[in-house]
């Protein structure tokens, strides 16, 4: 018997409560990168009322970015390291979560960075179905630039996965 | 010494009950027409990603920021009531230390919230919006003034419920929860889209708070009891 509290949408008015702008306190080593994208609905259409929920699986804090009026979205941060736990690998991702009005739950997904030579032995990105990974990964525009759209339904549907 | 297990290897993770969170495809609630996934998620492996425990903003909550009524010079309008419970996760331990933000329309049902262009009053001494962090036993409070209903425009002369937005993260990545708090009595409630996307009844009455009598203070403020339960924290393929 679950005793669960349901999830229930984070409606219009989320900016009033989910506070932004706070900055890591733990100092992120790397390559500065910006990724960015939109957020798309089954339309097409850019949806202006998101927020992204990302988090670089070496360090202990989730970081927030909200989607402008067109969709659009810019996450600024450094280019995530390898993991290894487990007794595996794991490529460089970010993990991401999307909220937003008109989704119930939460969509969560991860970026990935084209032409990472790890990206094969990666087990999550193996147990995507390979017509669709290429919607995991995120493609580069230029060394310190890429490129990642989220679509929440439709032709090219990013992949959300049953955590 | 043992080898470490692959992830595929991991004992398989606790899974909600059918019925607990709603179909993302809820078409009584219209938003959700162009905003759901028509492909089925995948299941992936419990990795290092899903099972640690990251934190937002720890440490950045206030002395006051658990009283939404001490925020402006005056106190707003409206019944001020105490709402405090306690965060468990679903092998009943107290959730400690993570970190509550609500947000709240005011006691006329108006968001201070541009987007909120209803002609209710705004309350210049109300924002609606607080953050607290639990304490060892999983507990919390938040003071405020109980929320208004107000329409929206999901269908013909639709109202939501009064409600109280909590988010919380609990103790990995994967146990994040974002609901709504909902008033004992509510007549707006079995007519509510949001709250009924929850197929499960008994889960659905779980959002419902209870008037607390030990919780209300003399003179001062009704009190409302609301518990919530996340997920447990699986165990990380470190700790194997």
């Amino acid at each position: 018997m679950s005793s669960l509290t349901p999830f229930q949408t984070v409606g219009p008015y989320l900016r009033l409560g989910l506070r932004l702008g706070i900055q890591p306190a733990t100092v992120m080593e790397g390559d500065t990168i910006v990724i960015r994208g939109y957020l798309l609905d089954g339309a097409g259409n850019g949806i202006p009322d998101g927020v992204l929920e990302w988090w670089h699986p070496s360090l202990p804090e989730v970081l927030r970015s909200l989607t402008a009026s067109d969709g659009g979205f810019a996450i600024e941060t450094v280019k995530p390291p390898a993991i290894t736990a487990g007794g595996g690998t794991q490529a460089p991702h970010l993990a991401l979560r999307v909220l937003a009005r008109g989704i119930l739950t939460q969509y969560v997904t991860r970026v990935y960075f084209a032409d990472d030579p790890l990206n094969g032995g990666d087990a999550v990105l193996a147990a995507v179905p390979e017509s669709r990974r290429q919607t995991l990964i995120a493609r580069s525009q230029s060394p310190s630039e890429y490129r990642f759209d989220i679509v929440v339904q439709g032709e090219s549907e990013t992949v959300f996965f049953d955590i | 010494m043992p080898a470490s297990p692959r992830y595929s290897e991991l004992s398989p993770r606790r899974k909600p009950a059918p019925g607990v969170h709603p179909d993302p495809n809820s078409p009584d609630y219209r938003a959700t027409e162009l905003r759901h996934p028509k492909q089925p998620l995948v299941i992936i492996p419990q990795t290092l990603t899903e099972l640690s425990a990251p934190v937002y903003g720890d440490g950045a909550v206030g002395e006051h920021d658990h009283d939404l009524t001490v925020q402006h010079s005056a106190m707003p309008q409206g019944q001020r009531i105490v709402v405090s419970g306690r965060v468990l996760d679903d092998d009943g331990r107290p959730v400690s230390n993570t970190l509550i933000e609500v947000w709240q329309a005011n006691a006329a049902g108006r968001y201070a919230h541009k987007v909120d262009q209803w002609d209710a009053p705004l309350d210049a001494n109300f924002t609606g919006a607080g953050r607290a962090l639990t304490d060892a036993e999983g507990r919390y409070k938040f003071i405020t003034v109980r929320p208004g209903a107000y329409p929206w425009r999901n269908h013909p002369n639709a109202w939501r419920p009064a409600h109280i937005h909590f988010s919380l993260f609990g103790q990995a990545f994967a146990t994040r929860l974002v609901t709504q708090m909902y008033f004992p009595g509510d007549p707006l409630l079995p007519l509510d889209p949001i709250f009924n996307a929850v197929p499960d009844e008994r889960a659905r009455h779980r959002m419902i708070s209870a008037f607390d009598l030990s919780l209300t203070t003399p003179e001062w403020a009704l009190g409302y009891r609301f518990d919530i339960v996340l997920r447990g924290r699986d165990e990380t393929p470190m700790e194997r």
